[in-house]
């Protein structure tokens, strides 16, 4: 039982972890591209491929899950045929799980990413530029240090939501893997509401750990 | 003298869905080195378009931008703003709120030595008299002491060209009169060549040694601010000029209680 919570946990952490740091990454690129290209006033290519990334958000994660099999299953045949491999690659590591979320999740990031990169003149990105530092530096040197507040808000939402997501995590998870979410799930089925009862709170506190740690480096950041 | 910067009959316009609408016609104008040129127009005339033009921002549809004889704009070529040498004084200051004073100054100084960094970055905040605010964040000070952390910030890597975006219009009227002979003696003792663009004459005519006055994306006349004042080249210069000194005059006198 404490082994299987363990279990469960880490599993969790683990892939909820790597789904945040891979979202929140994408949504950096999508935001940036959709404020930064602009080829002319009727058509921006940045800001239809934000619109277009924020479709997961809308398809229920049982369709999305269904959708990625096939593709995924071809994939991972022409890498067994590359390599001479047995099995598959990427359904049988948390690969096509991480490709859900992060598909599933990028609006939320995309979203707190835009809004953060809104509230920053664009007077500063200018000035930076004219300082003698290239579009990438500029990004690093003072579109991130500002975007700090709106990329952890986006880290832990994605992150929650990710940790407790059901039906994709269902259909994708390699065998053998269970995630606090399915493990409670599994329970709940076979009537066993007490063990559920136990993931249940482990979802909770786990959630609650990123929340504690936001709400105290806003504080020390005085706003 | 050659002029260092030069606008050669350029054309901008801005991209809207109906198509580009032009904003600045057929502009050509050119700014010898040490000289403090000035923009004066109402807003909507094109005066910081142009000077988005010159920073790099805008792209020229027509005509060329020479800098120190080097094109740097023109509808086929488009050096990057971070290449041009162009220094920028913003109307909201554009400090970065995350960087103290002093490492709002250091940003464009990368290529030093840290050393040699501190010690410019020291110098600058001493010329715009701010030696003791090095560790204040932007929030922390006022309004025109931002404004001189912006001016040394944008002095610090001794840029070629200047370009000062209404600068002084976010300031209270003593500030922005005080501050606006203090830019200039600043950049007089520097030598640095720097282009103003502003509504308030007053501003024009204390700093600049040549005005441009604009009407429709165009310079009606380019030239000294005594030879605006006695040889207007038509009768909107003469109205426009006459007109804001009459209210300058009108202020005064309301200031002076009469």
């Amino acid at each position: 039982m404490s082994g299987q919570l363990l279990n469960g946990l880490s599993n969790t952490l683990l892939v909820a972890f790597t789904a945040t740091v891979i979202t929140l990454g994408c949504g950096l690129v999508v935001a940036w591209a959709g404020r930064t290209l602009r080829e002319s006033a009727r058509f921006n290519p940045g800001r239809a491929c934000a619109r277009i990334a924020s479709l997961g958000y809308a398809v229920p994660g049982t369709v999305l899950a269904i959708g990625l099999l096939v593709p995924f299953t071809w994939i991972d045949r022409q890498l067994g045929m590359a390599f001479g491999t047995q099995g598959l690659l990427l359904m049988g590591s948390m690969g096509a799980l991480v490709f859900a979320y992060t598909m599933r999740f990028l609006a939320i990031s995309v979203g707190g990413i835009e809004a953060g990169l809104a509230r920053i003149p664009p007077s500063l990105e200018q000035a930076s530029r004219l300082l003698g530092e290239s579009a990438g530096g500029t990004l690093r040197r003072v579109h991130l240090p500002l975007l700090r507040p709106a990329l952890a808000a986006a880290a832990l939402l994605v992150f929650v939501d990710t940790m407790k997501e059901l039906p994709a995590t269902l259909l994708l998870r390699p065998l053998n893997f269970e995630t606090l979410a399915t493990w409670l799930y599994a329970e709940a089925a076979r009537g066993t509401y007490e063990e559920g009862a136990v993931a249940a709170l482990a979802i909770v506190l786990a959630g609650l750990l990123p929340v504690i740690l936001l709400a105290r480096t806003n504080l020390k950041m005085g706003h | 003298m050659p002029d260092l910067l030069e606008l050669d009959r350029i054309h901008l316009a801005y991209d809207t869905p109906q198509g580009p609408r032009p904003v600045v016609q057929d502009l050509t104008l050119g700014l010898p080195a040490g000289h403090i040129g000035c923009l004066l127009g109402a807003s909507g005339c094109g005066k910081t378009t142009i000077l988005r033009a010159i920073a790099g921002f805008e792209p020229v549809r027509a005509g060329q931008i020479l800098l120190d004889g080097t094109v740097i704009s023109s509808p086929t070529v488009q050096v990057a703003p971070e290449l041009r040498r162009v220094g920028m004084m913003f109307q909201d200051y554009a400090l970065f709120p995350h960087l103290t004073a002093a490492q709002n100054v250091a940003f464009g100084l990368r290529k030093l030595g840290k050393a040699e960094r501190a010690a410019r970055v020291r110098d600058m905040l001493e010329m715009v008299g701010l030696g003791a605010s090095a560790d204040s964040y932007p929030h922390e000070i006022s309004g025109g002491q931002q404004q001189r952390v912006a001016l040394a910030r944008a002095l610090a890597p001794s840029p070629d060209l200047l370009l000062l975006d209404e600068p002084f219009s976010n300031l209270d009227v003593d500030t922005r009169e005080r501050l606006a002979f203090e830019v200039r003696d600043i950049l007089k003792s520097t030598g640095h060549t720097a282009i103003l663009v502003t509504h308030n004459q007053a501003e024009a005519f204390a700093i600049a040694d040549r005005i441009g006055v604009m009407s429709a994306g165009k310079i009606v006349q380019w030239d000294t601010p005594y030879n605006l004042h006695h040889h207007p080249a038509d009768g909107f210069v003469h109205d426009f000029v006459r007109r804001e000194t009459l209210v300058a005059q009108r202020q005064q006198a309301y200031a002076r209680g009469m």
